[in-house]
């Protein structure tokens, strides 16, 4: 569970988060929607401890990110828009390194590292991983930053860049995840992903929630025939 | 966290490692620099005395210069010359090359007046010219007191000499201090690029911030960092070491049977002994931790690899600033004050420096251990403040 409240935070002047609040629950996907620089990265930077909030909290299973950082890692999984996937290591020395961070047993690691690599189809993994192409690096982030089988999953456009297999292959990985009943926070702007990922959505523009529901009752409110249209709708009537 | 710190130091030793420029930076260039300067110096230092040596055996006397030409003559049959030439401008022949030194003899009633003429270019013209001047004028003296039925000169008076100190106290200092500077060089700024890469390089990647929001506490990831950096540079200075002690080695080798004495293995004892080693080894790991926690420092600070590097170069010139400190000493042959032990660089070069002189006290050691890791841990505790330092961490 992700609970969002009121969140502040500026960078100098500038107040990229107006704010906001919003909540991911266990068991569905919830879609963090926005135009470049709306604040959803910001918002991902302070959920993963990285950025402190200047005002508001957010609770992540019970822990507060600026009380309790460490325990607030311990129950996240991030996956951010760049791989950050170390190069001169191979894919699964990036997965078991982290697995180690996070005090899983090198057997469990090992067990649910191989079961992600044959749900994602991943089999280049003992090479090098200055090797790979953008989605085969993009597999073993997804996998790299599950890996101590975290309740909260964020995803910071996880498909962006990727060709459509694999594409493909990491949406039904993420359904796996929300049926295995982990709370998954997703931010894009690829709108098809959403109406096909999405149980509830949240549209983050200019640091303020301007819009939230189910893709279904978005699109009704707005009386369009995709989640697209109504996002260009929400956004440009904001900006109105 | 223990078992954190270690994954993250076997994570980083791999991933460094695997860069072959890690290797070369790391192990190759350190074990090959101190042979090849101490082995190229001895080798040049040798054919110059070889070329000087056959100067030096050649005599140049003016022609028609009789006097001259009797002591040259002795000389020679006396081995003390190899050959004498005889020419019309003996600082020609000596600019020339062709002699490094030459006499003229010009008798003045009873006595004798010797000119002498030497390279001033070649260090040793002066000397062995005196040395011939003085036999010339022994052998007249000589000469003179049998023309006139005296006793010879050797018999009137005789020479004792007693040499006081250890007569190798000088190539021993010498010695100190540049393995001295070539470990602060190694375990402080050698492995620049290391350094760089360690904290810039994975902001630069973009590794850090998947890094950072892992279930790993900072204090794991900064110490396990600084512990791979000082293995590395202890690697550094391990192979730095090596390759001193086998240049010794070599030298000494090489000059014992240049001698044309049989080589003995005690000679290198009597110049680094296994304690001294020892004592060498745990300065490069004194110097290793603090240099890594230096190096961790700036490369966090740093928003890329380029910076990084550029500060850690720069880095380079101010450590040499401490390690100058004892070059007073080190002119004196003097004995090192305590307060250069507290001080880091400066008690590592005290430290290699008092160990090859044979100067160090239990003391001199736990002072400087105890005030490099003191520095240490406050600059590794700055590094787990910095690393949740927002400002620090996303500057890009």
């Amino acid at each position: 569970m992700i609970e969002i409240t009121n969140l502040k935070r500026n960078f100098g002047k500038t107040e990229v988060l107006k704010g906001i609040s919003l909540k991911a629950e266990p068991g569905k996907v919830t879609g963090l929607l926005g135009p470049n620089g709306a604040g959803k990265t910001t918002t991902i930077k302070i959920l993963s401890t990285i950025l402190k909030p200047h005002g508001g909290d957010i609770i992540v299973n019970g822990h507060s990110v600026i009380k309790e950082p460490a325990l607030v890692r311990k129950n996240l999984g991030v996956v951010f828009e760049e791989s950050g996937i170390y190069q001169r290591l191979t894919g699964e020395e990036n997965i078991l390194y982290f697995a180690d961070l996070a005090d899983v047993p090198p057997d469990v690691a090992k067990e649910r590292m191989y079961k992600f690599f044959e749900l994602l189809g991943v089999d280049y993994a003992k090479k090098l991983a200055g090797t790979y192409s953008k989605g085969m690096m993009q597999k073993i982030n997804l996998i790299r930053a599950i890996i101590h089988n975290p309740p909260v999953v964020v995803l910071d456009e996880p498909t962006n860049g990727l060709d459509v297999p694999s594409t493909r292959a990491v949406e039904t990985f993420i359904r796996e995840m929300k049926d295995e009943g982990k709370t998954i926070l997703l931010s894009t702007h690829l709108m098809a992903q959403v109406e096909k990922l999405c149980d509830y959505i949240y549209i983050i523009h200019k640091g303020r929630i301007v819009e939230e529901g189910t893709p279904q009752s978005i699109k009704e409110k707005y009386d369009t025939a995709t989640v697209e249209d109504a996002f260009l709708k929400v956004v440009s009537s904001d900006v109105a | 966290m223990w078992r954190k710190v270690w994954s993250v130091v076997k994570k980083e030793l791999k991933d460094l490692f695997r860069e072959k420029r890690t290797i070369f930076m790391t192990i190759i260039l350190p074990a090959i620099l101190m042979p090849a300067l101490l082995i190229g110096m001895f080798y040049f230092q040798t054919s110059t005395s070889k070329k000087e040596e056959v100067q030096a055996k050649t005599v140049a006397i003016q022609v028609g210069d009789t006097l001259a030409k009797h002591y040259a003559e002795i000389l020679k049959k006396e081995k003390i010359i190899e050959n004498y030439i005889e020419v019309d401008d003996i600082g020609k022949a000596i600019k020339d090359g062709k002699a490094l030194t030459g006499f003229k003899i010009k008798p003045k009633g009873d006595s004798i007046i010797i000119e002498t003429y030497y390279n001033v270019e070649k260090a040793s013209g002066s000397q062995k010219i005196q040395a011939i001047a003085n036999i010339i004028k022994e052998m007249y003296v000589a000469e003179y007191l049998q023309k006139h039925g005296l006793p010879p000169v050797n018999t009137l008076t005789q020479i004792k000499t007693t040499p006081i100190g250890d007569p190798l106290a000088m190539v021993k200092a010498m010695t100190g201090y540049l393995l001295g500077l070539f470990l602060v060089m190694f375990t402080t700024i050698g492995n620049t690029y290391l350094g760089a890469d360690i904290g810039a390089g994975e902001k630069e990647r973009g590794t850090l911030l998947p890094l950072l929001s892992s279930p790993a506490d900072r204090k794991s990831i900064a110490i396990g960092k600084w512990v791979a950096l000082t293995i590395t540079n202890l690697i550094s200075a391990t192979a730095l070491l090596a390759g001193e002690g086998f240049a010794i080695w070599y030298v000494i080798k090489q000059s014992a049977s240049i001698a044309q004495k049989n080589f003995d293995i005690g000679m290198i004892g009597k110049f680094i002994s296994p304690s001294t080693m020892v004592m060498l080894f745990l300065a490069a790991v004194l110097l290793a931790l603090f240099g890594a926690a230096l190096q961790l420092i700036i490369s966090m600070w740093s928003k890329t690899l380029r910076e990084a590097q550029l500060y850690l170069s720069q880095l380079g010139l101010l450590v040499f600033l401490p390690a100058m400190a004892i070059i007073p000493t080190m002119i004196s042959g003097g004995k090192l004050a305590m307060w250069a032990f507290y001080i880091p660089i400066v008690n590592t070069m005290a430290l290699v420096y008092g160990a090859v002189m044979g100067q160090l006290t239990t003391l001199n050691v736990i002072v400087a251990f105890g005030a490099n890791i003191l520095v240490a841990a406050v600059v590794i505790g700055i590094v787990v403040k910095i690393l949740d330092m927002e400002q620090v961490i996303l500057r890009t």
